[in-house]
């Protein structure tokens, strides 16, 4: 085969030339090689900052403003574009290279239609007559598995669904006909359902001998698709091979955390302690006629962790601002400690607020950027305490230091400010943590310290856990008991030994068989399960 | 959910709103009116006319004076309703007549005069936007200077040079196109300048959003991004700032017509102000709040037309 890109010691800088004013010049992506063949697979894995996106840009000469490119070789489809103009490389993007970008809802134009977005590439390289673009639009979006594409081509973005977005994106990367394709974490932020889709319409792609580069952090993503992959760490690639090979025996310390990590293990745990916290009785709410959450149910126990999981939109959201009593529902009832909880006036609420607390997705929003982690905790310990000695116990809790405390938001990373979220709600002391996808947006090895640091706390203080996600590998390793949502009703319920290892309902099957091609919950081949399990617990779906 | 419907809600439910401030603002004049200490003759008439008896009572027949307040404002909104104004007593004439001549010419350099701010506004973001630092600064001071420098310094400033020195364009009235170029132009450059800035800010913001990336990575050309994509985002905080251009086009429409001897409401202001020919100033008052309605149904229609994420009931706005 021949190569339809071939890189060789590339290097991407950004910053100062030098001795000039500010910030030291940073060296994004050094010394990076790899090769991509027509109908291969070749995926660039690290974590968050690792470079991946940086190099997937240079290779269409997009790698920003201040960016300083070089590379011994670049060639793209036979041609050498090392020394290309602006011209030049306006004749490859798209034409030769198409790129499918990090999120569909932010990476099409929200005020153009779906269509127009799609006709794009063609107008641009002018690669199908005026009249023939319409139809080349359709023809393209049932190609990608749009249904219904005429009605589709003329409607935007939000008002498609997630997968349908993607799926978008991907028809006007593939619209002036592009020999290489460029996929930057093409399925993350989908559920796994539709994650299977769009891997299962990238390899079609590549079956007709188009080149991927895929870019993700998820090596289930990767063990599913590529061919080869190559591991990123800081800018620089630490090693490349097979994927099988590669995932089933790295051989750089680094791939071997990164393998390792991606597989969650569940720590033993310690019998529950008795006392129920939290009952959930029949709830339902709807908004005008769409029902959001129909006659839920369920309890938590001190000391306990309930995982609900269910596809975005099948009202675990919903569940999780009811049970905190943000929303009241439209019948049924919330109980707290065994009092009433969700009928009570918000006046009656708020003295018993402190018992159950909230952790978002995304702290990041959830703090104020000008308050310091010292004010954003030191805000939720009761009056009568001595706010300073607290507030260090509680960095202490979740693992981070003193020379934290006057640091902002703005200059932790994710992980830390996802731990300074969880001191912050553990600071008035509650029975209930609501945890909201609180890993959804970490890393492979920072969401594994964060469930490993929430279980922690957990074993430490007897808090309860309701714990909501998309990611059925998570919430197998952090629930004692699971709740399987969807279309707003609970459709089953057990341990999560019962629902993983012997699902009932169909839902369940097809959410668990879904992961499994998609590749997010299985193990990647090779990988021992975790040691010391018995064989039924460690009998994962595969 | 049908077109027709999509659009008859939004419109109707503001043109409701819109009805609600007029007579709010029609409530608020009549009340100012009766609540201002002293005889409401004298306050109608205005400080410095030596009434006659005869006219005196005039007034106080034509207000209904005698009768119960209630029935009074009653009768003042239905006079509105069927377009009566007023009438001025100092100048003899129904209000209506005296601003009917003025509308136009007010209205014609108002609308000049955002034409020409929009341009100026446009091309200068357009030509400036995600450029180096050295264009941004020459366009970022230059607009900066047409904010601060005083609109009717400016106005003398121009016919001084263009109309007196090089008698290229005419520096006062209003015969034909030529003599309306100054006096827009000098109303224009403080709004362009202002909305320059905005416009710019969002090019740039939208120029560093993922999506101009995507059409960067189709092989668009810089001006095919901007033109083709961002403009479109630029002109949301353009129509944002719509009831400010208003505002700004009323205020300065007075120094602008005062500057350059031009016919229009501007003047009418002034001249009413300065004598409390209080009909009239109430009859502004009203006109100005129906330009504001008027302007802010076009202003959210206009939203819906630029994004379509605005257009879904209940969501946005």
């Amino acid at each position: 085969m021949s190569a339809l890109l071939t890189v060789e010691n590339l290097d991407v800088r950004f910053g100062p030339r030098r001795g000039g004013a500010g910030a030291a010049p940073v060296h994004a992506v050094r010394d990076v090689s790899f090769s991509v063949a027509a109908g291969e697979c070749l995926a660039l894995v690290g974590e968050s900052g690792s470079g991946k996106s940086t190099v997937a840009r240079a290779l269409l000469g997009l790698a920003g403003a201040g960016a300083r490119t070089s590379a011994r070789t670049l060639r793209v489809d036979g041609r050498d574009v090392t020394g290309f103009g602006a011209r030049e490389w306006r004749s490859v993007r798209g034409r030769v290279v198409g790129l499918v970008a990090q999120d569909a809802l932010v990476s099409l134009d929200p005020l153009r239609r779906i269509g127009a977005e799609i006709a794009e590439p063609m107008r641009l390289h002018g690669t199908a007559e005026r009249s023939r673009i319409g139809a080349r639009v359709v023809e393209l979006l049932r190609r990608v598995g749009v249904p219904d594409p005429e009605a589709r081509a003329t409607q935007y973005p939000h008002e498609l669904s997630g997968g349908l977005r993607q799926r978008a994106l991907i028809a006007s990367a593939l619209a002036a006909g592009p020999r290489l394709l460029i996929a930057d974490e093409p399925t993350t932020a989908l559920d796994v359902t539709v994650q299977a889709q769009i891997l299962d319409l990238l390899a079609t792609a590549k079956e007709d001998g188009t080149g991927l580069l895929l870019i993700s952090h998820d090596l289930g993503v990767v063990a599913r698709i590529a061919d080869r992959t190559a591991v990123l760490r800081r800018g620089e690639v630490v090693e490349t091979g097979p994927t099988p090979a590669l995932l089933a025996a790295p051989r750089h310390p680094y791939s071997r955390a990164l393998v390792a990590a991606s597989v969650l293990r569940s720590p033993p745990r310690a019998p529950k302690r008795t006392g129920t916290v939290l009952e959930v009785d029949a709830v339902s709410l709807s908004y005008g006629a769409r029902t959001a959450v129909r006659e839920v149910s369920f309890t938590l126990r001190a000391g306990e962790t309930v995982g609900l999981v269910g596809e975005s939109g099948s009202g675990k959201s919903t569940v999780a601002r009811l049970a905190t009593g943000l929303l009241r529902p439209h019948s049924g009832t919330v109980r707290l400690d065994g009092e009433p909880w969700s009928e009570l006036p918000e006046r009656l609420r708020r003295p018993r607020r402190a018992r159950i607390q909230l952790i978002h997705q995304d702290p990041y929003s959830a703090f104020d950027p000008r308050f310091t982690v010292s004010r954003i905790i030191a805000e939720g310990i009761p009056r009568h305490e001595d706010r300073a000695a607290r507030t260090r116990e509680l960095l202490g809790l979740v693992g981070l230091g003193p020379e934290h405390l006057h640091r902002r938001p703005d200059q932790l990373s994710g992980g830390q400010r996802q731990r300074v979220a969880i001191a912050r709600a553990l600071a008035p002391s509650p029975g209930v943590l609501v945890c909201d996808e609180p890993v959804s947006a970490l890393d492979a090895s920072v969401r594994a310290q964060v469930l490993d640091l929430l279980d922690d706390v957990q074993q430490r203080l007897g808090t309860a856990l309701l714990f909501v996600s998309h990611d059925l590998s998570v919430i197998r390793r952090i629930s004692d008991r699971v709740l399987v949502m969807k279309d707003a009703e609970v459709v089953e319920e057990g341990t999560a030994e019962e629902v993983f290892d012997a699902p009932r309902h169909p839902y369940t099957k097809s959410l668990l068989a879904a992961a499994l091609t998609a590749g997010t919950d299985a193990a990647p081949p090779g990988v021992p399960t975790r040691p010391g399990t018995p064989p039924a617990a460690a009998a994962r779906p595969r | 959910m049908s077109v027709m419907r999509r659009w008859a809600v939004p419109v109707v439910r503001r043109l409701g709103s819109g009805v609600l401030v007029l007579w709010g603002a029609a409530t608020v004049s009549f009340l100012v009116l009766h609540l201002v200490p002293g005889d409401v003759v004298d306050t109608v008439l205005g400080p410095s006319t030596a009434a006659t008896p005869e006219l005196r009572e005039r007034i106080r027949a034509d207000y209904g004076l005698g009768d119960p307040l209630p029935v009074q404002y009653l009768r003042q909104l239905a006079g509105l309703l069927t377009g009566d104004l007023g009438r001025s007593y100092q100048q003899g004439l129904p209000v209506g007549d005296v601003l009917a001549g003025q509308i136009g010419p007010t209205v014609e350099l108002a609308l000049a005069a955002t034409v020409l701010a929009l341009l100026i506004a446009f091309v200068a973001a357009v030509a400036t936007a995600g450029r180096g630092r050295a264009a941004r600064a020459v366009a970022s001071g230059l607009e900066l200077l047409a904010v601060s420098v005083p609109s009717y310094w400016l106005g003398i400033l121009a016919f001084t040079f263009l109309s007196y020195r090089f008698r290229l364009l005419p520096a006062a009235g209003d015969q034909g196109p030529a003599a309306l170029v100054l006096p827009a132009l000098t109303l224009a450059l403080p709004i362009g300048g202002v909305l320059a800035r905005v416009v710019r800010q969002e090019l740039d913001e939208a120029l560093a959003r993922p999506f101009a990336l995507t059409v960067r990575a189709r092989g668009a050309t810089e001006r095919t991004v901007l033109l083709r994509h961002t403009l479109r985002h630029a002109a949301l905080p353009v129509a944002t700032l719509s009831g400010w251009v208003v505002g700004s086009l009323l205020g300065g429409a007075v120094l602008t017509e005062t500057v350059f001897a031009r016919p229009g409401l501007g003047r009418v202001l002034v001249t009413a102000v300065t004598s409390k020919d209080i009909p009239v100033v109430t009859a502004l008052v009203l006109l100005s709040a129906a330009a504001f309605v008027v302007v802010n149904l076009l202003v959210d229609l206009a939203y819906l037309v630029i994004d379509p994420r605005l257009r879904t009931e209940g969501a946005g706005v």
